[in-house]
C-alpha cells in the first residue's frame, strides 16, 4: 500500500506541477452550447486552476448546455451531475475527481485516473515484482462500480473487457471469467475478450487462466459496463501445467471433444530431435494417430489427415512439415496455444471433415522488447519482440533454420556428401490497439524446404501465409471482426543429371479467404455468433517442363483449376438453465468449380478410363463447371449432474471442397491438392458423440468420450493409379465411403509435483469402395480397415516435478500396428521372384511402443537478470525398441527378402538450449 | 515420374539410416495359412523365333524348395478369328512353337486348359512392331562405378513404351591356378583350364520406358544396369546383351505396377502395393485369380563389351572366392593321404622352386581352384570377343 501511495503522490506531483500556471481564479462565466464533457472539461481547465481527473468512458453520452455567470466550478458540476451517476470531489490541489455511483472517496482511491488499472503497471519497474503483489490485492479488495445506478430495471448487467497480461500487454486468451453463486463464467476469446451478464449487484468475478495467477474483482453491477483486468504471470513457469479454468471447462464448458495445448504442457513432451513440436504433442491425445514417426499427418478420430483444417493466425496451412515430417512447421519460440476440435465443431469452422486445429501466435510484447531463442541438434531459432507504440502497437518476428547442410558435409558417405536437406521459416506479427473499439492484427508466415539427394533430384516446396484481422468493438455485448488471409503451397521438383530428360515438375495452391464474424452476447441465456465467408481457390495442378535448351521433355501443363467455397453461418450458445446449455449451429456452404476448364465426358455405361472418354465439353471463364451445396448442422447439449460431473452430446455435419490426392501411407511433400469437380464429389462426414466428464476432489479429471462418425465420397485409389501429371484423375480414384468410431477414456491429474495424465482409447476407421465395375471397386466392395485404423491405444505422460528447477518427464505410449497389405505368395517372372499380395490393408504391422524420458532444467529464477535459460535433457526411445514404421519385401538375386523399417530404432539422446531475455 | 519418385525415396530412406536413427532389419511376416497357388504364365508370342510360355505355380513365401510347374497343361494362342496354334511341351513348364508367320494385323491371345479342367485365357493383344536398339553405352559414375544406359527411338510410331531385359557376361578367374593336377597319385602340369571363367546371367530386373512424355520417340540413356567398382564383372572384361521388346500401354502399366510392387518398396513414402494379376483370367472359375501378361512381339538384340583396361582399378574385388587360403602339402605326406583326400587337393606351385629340387607343393580346396564352382564355365561363349 505504501509503494501505491508514492506512486500515486509522485505522479500527482508530476500532474500539479505541469499546470501550476494556470490561472489563480476558481470562478467562470461563459456559455457551453452543445459540449461534449471533454470539450467543457478542457475549457474550465483552461481559465481555472482546476485539473480533472475522470474516465472518459463514464461521460462520452455528456451533453453541456449551461449558460454562467461568475458561478464556481462546483455549482457547474452540481448543475451538470445532476440527475446522473456522476460524483465530484475537489482536493486542497485543485484537482477535481470525478467517480460514479458513490459520492465522494475520503482516501484517494488507487484507480481514478481513467480506464482500466494502466497507471499502477505504467510507473511500476517491470522487474521488481513486489509491487504487484500489493497492486493486485488492492484491486482485488477494490469495489469496481461498473454502470449508473438506476440506469435501467432490468434485473441483469453485462460486464465486458479485455484480460491482459500486466507485463507484457498481450491478450491472455482462454481465460475463465466467472462468479461462483450462481456459478456463470464465461471464456475470454481469441483476443482476451469476454463479454458476462451477471444479475445485478454485488459480485465477486474470478479470474484464473493457465499459467497466470487467479485474481478476481469485487464489482458493484448497476448497468452495463467496462472493465479491463490484467493478470500477472506466474513468475516460475514449473509451478503449475495446467490451471483450475481449464478443468473448470472440461464439465462445465458446453464444448466437447476440444483439446487445448499451451507451450508449457508441449514443453514437457520429450522429442526426438530435441525441439518442441505441436504435433508430436498432440499426438499424446487420445483419438489422434498417425501412419507413423517421422510424419506429420494426423489422423484423428479415423479421418484422413488431409481431413484437418490447420490453421494459423487464422490462415489454412496446406503442407505443416519440415525436413520430410521429422519437424512441425511452426516455431515453437512463438507459439501461443494450439486448440483440436475432435467433434462438436463450432458453425464458424468449415471446409475439412475431421476436425480443426487452431494454432495461435502470440502478439509481441507491448511493453518492453524481448527474445527468447535455442539451439537442438538440427536447427537454431531465434525471435524477438517488443512494442512499436507502447501499449498500443507491437511486433514479434521469429525466424528459424537448420543447419543439417553443414551436418551433412560432416557425413563420411559418399552419397550424403553431395545431399542437401534445409528448411527455414519466418513468422512476423504486428498488432495495434487503436483504442477501445478497435484493434488490428497482421501475421505472415514463410516456410521453404529444399532437398536434393546425391545431387539427383531437388525437391522444394513452400507455404506463404498473410492475415489481417481488424476486431471493432460495437458495444458492450456485440463485436465483429474482419478476416482477410492468403495461403499458398507451392512445390518444384527438378533434375538435370541428364540433359536430354532434364525437367522441372511445379505444383501451386492457393487461397485467398475473406471473412466477417460476429459475436452478439445478446442476454445472460444466449450468445449469438454468426458470419459469411468466402474462399477463392487457385490450383496450378501440375506444369511439367523441360529444364535446359537440350531437355527433350514436352512441356505438360495440367490446367488451372478455380473454385469459389462460400459459408454463412449462426451459432447460438443457450443456457437454458444452470444445468442444462445448448449450442445449436448452422453453416451454409456452396461451392463451385469455375472455368476455364476443359471436362472430359465418359461412356455411362463403363468404368471410367482413357478407354471411355466420349468427348470434351469446354466451359468458359467464370462459367460454373460444377456446383455443390449443402447445410451443415452443428449441436451440442451439456447437462451438469450432480457431484461435479457432466454429461455432453455433440453433433456435426462437416463438407469438405478441397481434398489431398496421395496414395502414399504419409504425407508426402508432393502430394497434390485437388478441388471438387464434375466427378470428384465433396465429402461429407457426420459424427455424433457423447461424453461424461467428472472431476474429483484430488484435482483429478476423468472423461469418457465415445463417437461415431460417417464420410461419404472419400477417395481411395485404384492399385497403380497415377497422381502426378494425371490429365484425367477420376479415371484412377474410387468413391470410397468410410464409417469410424470409437471411445475414449482419459484420466488427467492437473497439479501437485506429479502430474500428467494416462488415456486409452478403442477406435476403428474402416473403408469401402463399392463401384459399379472390379476396377473401381476395393476388396471386391467390402469394407476394409483404412490405414490409419488402430483399435488400441494407450497414452501415458507423466511430469514430475523435484523443485522449481528441475522436473522430469516421462511419456509411454503404446498402439496397434497399423493395416498393411502383405504379400501372400511368391511367384517366378521372367527369372526373378515376384509378390502376389493381399487384399487391402489385411494384415498389421507389429505393435507400436516407444518410451520417452526427459529432464528439464530451468536456470536459477532471480528476476534480474540478462536472460533466463533453460536446458532439456532428453532421451528419445529410451528402451530402443525397433518400431516398424513399415514392412515391405523386395526381390533381391531371386529371392524375396522381408524387412522392418524403423525410423526411431534406438534410444536418441539429444540436449536443447533455450534463452529468453 | 515414378520411376525419378522412387529413387528419391530410396535415397531418402538412405539418408534417414545414415544420419543414424533408423534402421532395417530382417521380418518374418506371420504365417499366412493356406497360401495361394496361382497359375503363373511367363512367356509370349515371338514373331520372329521360337515362342515360348512357362508355366509353374505360386508358392508359400516360406517354401524353400523348386518352383511347382504346371506339367501337362494344353496351352496354345489363338488369333480373333479362332484360328488355333498350339503349343508342344518340352518339359519342366515349358511350352513351346517353333517360328510361325503370324498376321501382324491380328490380335492373338493365349489359351490354357490344366490338367485340372481349369481353362485360362489372356486378353488379345496386339503383335507390336519392335525397332532397333539404338545403343548400349556405360559411364564411368563419381564413385568409379560403371553404369549402362539404353537409348532407342521409334520414329515410326509403333510404339512409345519399352521393355528391356538383359543377360550379363563376364570373365573371372578362380582364387589360384592350380597347375598341376592329380595322376596316378602324382602330380602332373594340368592339361585343361580350370582357372578362368565365363559366367553368364540373366537378370530378372524390371526396366521399362516410355516416351509418352516427351516430343519425340526417342528413349535417351535411360538408367539399364549399374555396376559397382569393386564387382567382380568388371575386374577384367564384362559383356551385356540387351533385348528390347515394343509393348503396349497395357503392358507398360503391368511392368511399372509389378515393379512398385516388388523393387521399390520400402521407403517413407511408398505406395500401397496392389493386387496385381496381369491379362490372364481363369474362364472356368472367375474368382481365381492367374499372374502373367501375355505379350505378341519381337525382340531386338544389342550386345556390347567393356575392357577392365578402360575402367579405374578398384584395389580389390568382391569375388565367390573371397575367404581362399592355401597350405603347404610335403611330397612325404602324399603317401598318408586317400584318393578321396587327394581329389580336393589342387596343387598351385611346386616348393622351394627354382633349381632346388621340390620338396613340397602349395595347396588349396576345389572351392578355390576351380573356377567353375563358382556356376561358370570354361567354356568360351561364341559371341565372346
Amino acid at each position: 500500500m505504501s509503494a501505491m501511495k508514492f506512486i500515486l503522490c509522485a505522479f500527482l506531483i508530476v500532474l500539479t506541477a505541469l499546470h501550476s500556471h494556470a490561472q489563480d481564479n476558481k470562478s467562470l462565466s461563459g456559455d457551453f452550447k452543445n459540449l461534449k464533457f471533454d470539450e467543457f472539461v478542457n475549457q474550465i481547465e483552461k481559465n481555472t486552476v482546476y485539473h480533472f481527473y475522470y474516465n472518459p468512458a463514464w461521460t462520452d453520452s455528456l451533453k453541456i448546455n449551461l449558460s454562467v455567470l461568475r458561478k464556481t466550478v462546483s455549482e457547474i458540476l452540481d448543475d451538470i451531475f445532476q440527475n446522473t451517476e456522476l460524483r465530484y470531489a475537489i482536493d486542497k490541489n485543485n484537482s477535481i475527481y470525478l467517480s460514479l455511483g458513490q459520492s465522494l472517496m475520503t482516501d484517494l482511491p488507487f484507480d481514478f485516473f481513467g480506464e482500466g488499472e494502466q497507471l499502477n503497471t505504467r510507473k511500476t519497474n517491470d522487474q521488481d515484482y513486489s509491487p504487484y503483489e500489493e497492486v493486485e490485492k488492492t484491486k482485488e479488495e477494490k469495489l469496481f462500480t461498473i454502470g449508473f445506478k438506476n440506469a435501467n430495471s432490468k434485473p441483469t448487467a453485462n460486464i465486458a473487457g479485455y484480460v491482459r497480461n500486466t507485463k507484457s500487454g498481450e491478450p491472455v486468451i482462454g481465460a475463465s471469467v466467472f462468479i461462483e453463486h450462481p456459478l456463470i463464467g464465461v471464456a475470454t476469446d481469441q483476443f482476451g475478450y469476454f463479454s458476462i451478464t451477471l444479475p445485478k449487484g454485488r459480485q465477486e468475478l474470478v479470474i484464473k487462466s493457465l499459467e497466470m495467477k487467479s485474481t478476481k474483482r469485487q464489482v458493484m453491477l448497476y448497468a452495463d459496463g467496462k472493465l479491463d483486468i490484467e493478470l500477472q504471470e506466474d513468475v516460475t513457469p514449473l509451478k503449475e501445467v495446467v490451471v483450475q479454468s481449464e478443468r473448470d471447462a472440461q464439465v462445465l464448458g458446453l464444448q466437447m471433444g476440444l483439446e487445448k495445448l499451451d507451450i508449457k504442457t508441449m514443453k514437457q513432451i520429450p522429442v526426438a530431435l530435441g525441439e518442441v513440436d505441436i504435433f508430436k504433442a498432440i499426438l499424446t491425445l487420445p483419438g489422434v494417430q498417425s501412419v507413423g514417426e517421422g510424419t506429420v499427418g494426423l489422423n484423428i478420430r479415423g479421418g484422413a489427415s488431409n481431413q484437418n483444417l490447420i490453421l494459423y493466425n487464422d490462415a489454412t496451412i496446406f503442407n505443416p512439415s519440415h525436413l520430410f515430417g521429422f519437424f512441425s512447421a511452426f516455431n515453437p519460440d512463438i507459439l501461443k496455444n494450439v486448440e483440436l476440435y475432435k467433434s462438436g465443431i463450432p458453425a464458424e469452422y468449415g471446409g475439412r471433415l475431421s476436425a480443426v486445429l487452431d494454432v495461435n501466435t502470440r502478439e509481441g510484447n507491448k511493453r518492453k522488447f524481448a527474445g527468447s531463442g535455442g539451439i537442438s541438434p538440427v536447427t537454431g531459432r531465434f525471435s524477438l519482440e517488443g512494442p512499436i507504440f507502447k501499449d498500443k502497437t507491437s511486433f514479434l518476428i521469429a525466424g528459424r533454420s537448420t543447419y543439417s547442410d553443414w551436418l551433412l558435409t560432416k557425413i563420411p558417405s559418399a552419397t550424403l556428401k553431395n545431399s542437401q536437406a534445409s528448411f527455414y521459416d519466418l513468422n512476423m506479427t504486428l498488432s495495434h490497439q487503436m483504442n477501445d473499439k478497435n484493434s488490428f492484427y497482421a501475421s505472415g508466415y514463410l516456410s521453404k524446404d529444399g532437398f536434393k539427394l546425391n545431387s539427383d533430384t531437388a525437391y522444394k516446396y513452400s507455404n506463404q501465409t498473410v492475415s489481417a484481422k481488424w476486431k471493432h468493438v460495437f458495444g458492450n455485448k456485440f463485436y465483429g471482426i474482419l478476416t482477410g488471409s492468403y495461403s499458398g503451397y507451392d512445390y518444384q521438383v527438378s533434375s538435370d543429371v541428364n540433359p536430354v530428360t532434364s525437367y522441372q515438375l511445379s505444383y501451386t495452391v492457393q487461397q485467398a479467404n475473406i471473412k466477417a464474424d460476429f459475436n452478439y452476447f445478446l442476454n445472460t441465456k444466449h450468445t449469438l455468433n454468426f458470419g459469411i465467408s468466402s474462399i477463392r481457390y487457385m490450383l496450378s495442378p501440375g506444369s511439367f517442363q523441360p529444364n535446359g535448351s537440350e531437355s527433350l521433355v514436352t512441356p505438360d501443363v495440367l490446367q488451372k483449376e478455380q473454385g469459389e467455397e462460400s459459408a454463412i453461418y449462426i451459432g447460438d450458445n443457450f443456457e437454458i438453465n444452470p444445468r442444462l446449455s445448448i449450442y445449436a449451429g448452422l453453416r451454409y456452404s456452396l461451392f463451385q468449380n469455375l472455368g476455364p476448364k476443359d471436362v472430359f465426358t465418359y461412356d455411362t455405361g463403363s468404368p471410367k478410363n482413357e478407354n471411355s472418354i466420349l468427348d470434351t465439353v469446354q466451359y468458359a471463364t467464370g462459367k460454373k463447371v460444377a456446383n455443390y451445396q449443402g447445410p451443415e448442422y452443428r449441436f451440442s447439449v451439456r447437462y451438469t449432474l450432480a457431484g461435479n460431473s457432466s454429461v455432453k452430446f455433440g453433433y456435426n455435419k462437416m463438407r469438405q471442397y478441397l481434398q489431398m490426392l496421395s496414395n502414399t501411407a504419409a504425407i508426402s511433400p508432393t502430394d497434390i491438392w485437388k478441388l471438387s469437380d464434375s466427378y470428384i464429389k465433396p465429402q461429407i462426414g457426420d459424427q455424433f458423440s457423447i461424453g461424461y466428464y467428472k472431476n474429483m476432489k484430488s484435482l483429478i479429471e476423468t472423461s469418457v468420450e465415445i463417437y461415431y462418425k460417417t464420410m461419404e465420397n472419400f477417395l481411395d485409389f485404384k492399385g497403380g493409379a497415377k497422381l502426378i501429371l494425371n490429365h484425367h484423375i477420376e479415371t484412377d480414384v474410387v468413391n470410397a465411403t468410410g464409417k469410424a468410431y470409437g471411445a475414449e477414456f482419459m484420466i488427467k491429474k492437473l497439479s501437485g509435483k506429479l502430474n500428467g495424465w494416462i488415456s486409452y482409447t478403442y477406435s476403428r476407421s474402416l473403408l469401402q469402395a463399392k463401384g459399379g465395375s472390379p476396377s473401381e471397386s476395393i476388396n471386391q466392395g467390402k469394407w476394409y480397415p483404412s490405414n490409419y485404423d488402430k483399435p488400441n491405444a494407450v497414452n501415458f505422460i507423466g511430469n514430475y516435478k523435484f523443485s522449481r528447477r528441475f522436473s522430469m518427464s516421462l511419456n509411454m505410449t503404446y498402439s496397434t500396428g497399423r493395416p498393411i497389405t502383405l504379400p501372400l505368395a511368391k511367384y517366378d517372372l521372367n527369372g526373378s521372384k515376384r509378390l502376389y499380395y493381399s487384399e487391402r490393408n489385411q494384415y498389421r504391422i507389429p505393435d507400436y511402443f516407444r518410451t520417452d524420458f526427459a529432464l528439464n532444467i530451468e536456470g536459477n529464477h532471480k528476476i534480474k537478470k540478462l536472460a533466463h535459460s533453460s536446458w532439456t535433457v532428453a532421451v528419445y526411445n529410451l528402451t530402443g525398441r525397433q518400431n516398424a514404421y513399415s514392412v515391405y519385401f523386395i526381390s533381391q538375386n531371386g529371392t524375396v527378402k522381408g524387412y522392418k523399417l524403423s525410423i526411431f530404432g534406438r534410444p536418441i539422446p539429444t540436449v536443447t538450449y533455450n534463452f529468453k531475455f | 515420374m515414378s520411376k525419378r519418385d522412387t529413387s528419391f525415396s530410396t535415397k531418402l530412406l538412405w539418408l534417414v539410416l545414415l544420419i543414424g536413427f533408423g534402421c532395417v532389419e530382417p521380418y518374418e511376416p506371420p504365417v499366412i495359412e493356406n497360401g495361394v497357388s496361382l497359375l503363373v504364365v511367363d512367356g509370349s508370342l515371338n514373331t520372329e523365333g521360337k515362342s515360348i510360355i512357362k508355366l509353374s505355380r505360386s508358392e508359400n513365401l516360406s517354401e524353400t524348395g523348386p518352383v511347382p510347374l504346371e506339367l501337362g497343361a494344353k496351352v496354345s494362342f489363338e488369333d480373333e478369328g479362332g484360328t488355333l496354334y498350339p503349343l508342344k511341351e518340352e518339359g519342366k513348364g515349358v511350352y513351346f512353337l517353333p517360328q510361325q508367320t503370324f498376321n501382324p494385323t491380328k490380335q492373338y491371345r493365349l489359351k490354357i486348359t490344366t490338367t485340372r479342367g481349369k481353362e485360362y485365357a489372356s486378353e488379345f493383344v496386339p503383335i507390336i512392331k519392335n525397332p532397333p536398339v539404338d545403343s548400349v553405352s556405360w559411364a564411368i559414375t563419381a564413385d568409379n562405378g560403371v553404369q549402362l544406359y539404353i537409348s532407342t527411338h521409334d520414329f515410326e510410331n509403333n510404339t512409345r513404351y519399352f521393355r528391356w531385359t538383359f543377360e550379363e557376361s563376364w570373365n573371372y578367374l578362380s582364387a589360384y591356378n592350380s597347375r598341376f593336377e592329380w595322376k596316378d597319385r602324382i602330380p602332373i602340369l594340368r592339361s585343361e583350364n580350370i582357372y578362368q571363367c565365363y559366367q553368364t546371367k540373366p537378370s530378372g530386373k524390371i526396366v521399362i520406358g516410355s516416351t509418352s512424355g516427351l516430343r519425340e520417340n526417342i528413349i535417351s540413356k535411360l538408367p539399364l544396369q549399374y555396376i559397382q567398382q569393386r564387382s567382380e564383372k568388371i575386374r577384367f572384361k564384362y559383356s551385356i546383351l540387351v533385348k528390347q521388346y515394343g509393348i503396349t500401354k497395357e503392358g507398360h502399366d503391368y511392368w511399372l505396377q509389378l515393379q512398385r510392387n516388388t523393387e521399390s518398396l520400402g521407403t517413407l513414402f511408398d505406395p500401397q502395393p496392389s493386387q496385381l494379376t496381369g491379362n490372364i483370367t481363369c474362364k472356368s472359375d472367375l474368382s481365381e485369380p492367374a499372374l502373367g501378361f501375355f505379350t505378341a512381339g519381337s525382340a531386338t538384340e544389342k550386345r556390347i563389351f567393356i575392357s577392365s583396361e578402360f575402367l579405374p582399378r578398384a584395389r580389390t574385388y568382391i569375388t565367390p572366392f573371397d575367404g581362399c587360403s592355401s597350405d603347404t602339402l610335403q611330397i612325404v605326406n602324399i603317401s598318408l593321404l586317400s584318393n578321396k583326400d587327394l581329389k580336393n587337393i589342387f596343387l598351385l606351385d611346386p616348393l622351394p622352386g627354382g633349381p632346388l629340387p621340390t620338396t613340397a607343393y602349395s595347396y588349396t580346396s576345389a572351392a578355390c581352384a576351380d573356377c567353375r564352382s563358382a556356376g561358370g564355365t570354361t567354356i568360351k561363349p561364341g559371341f565372346w570377343q
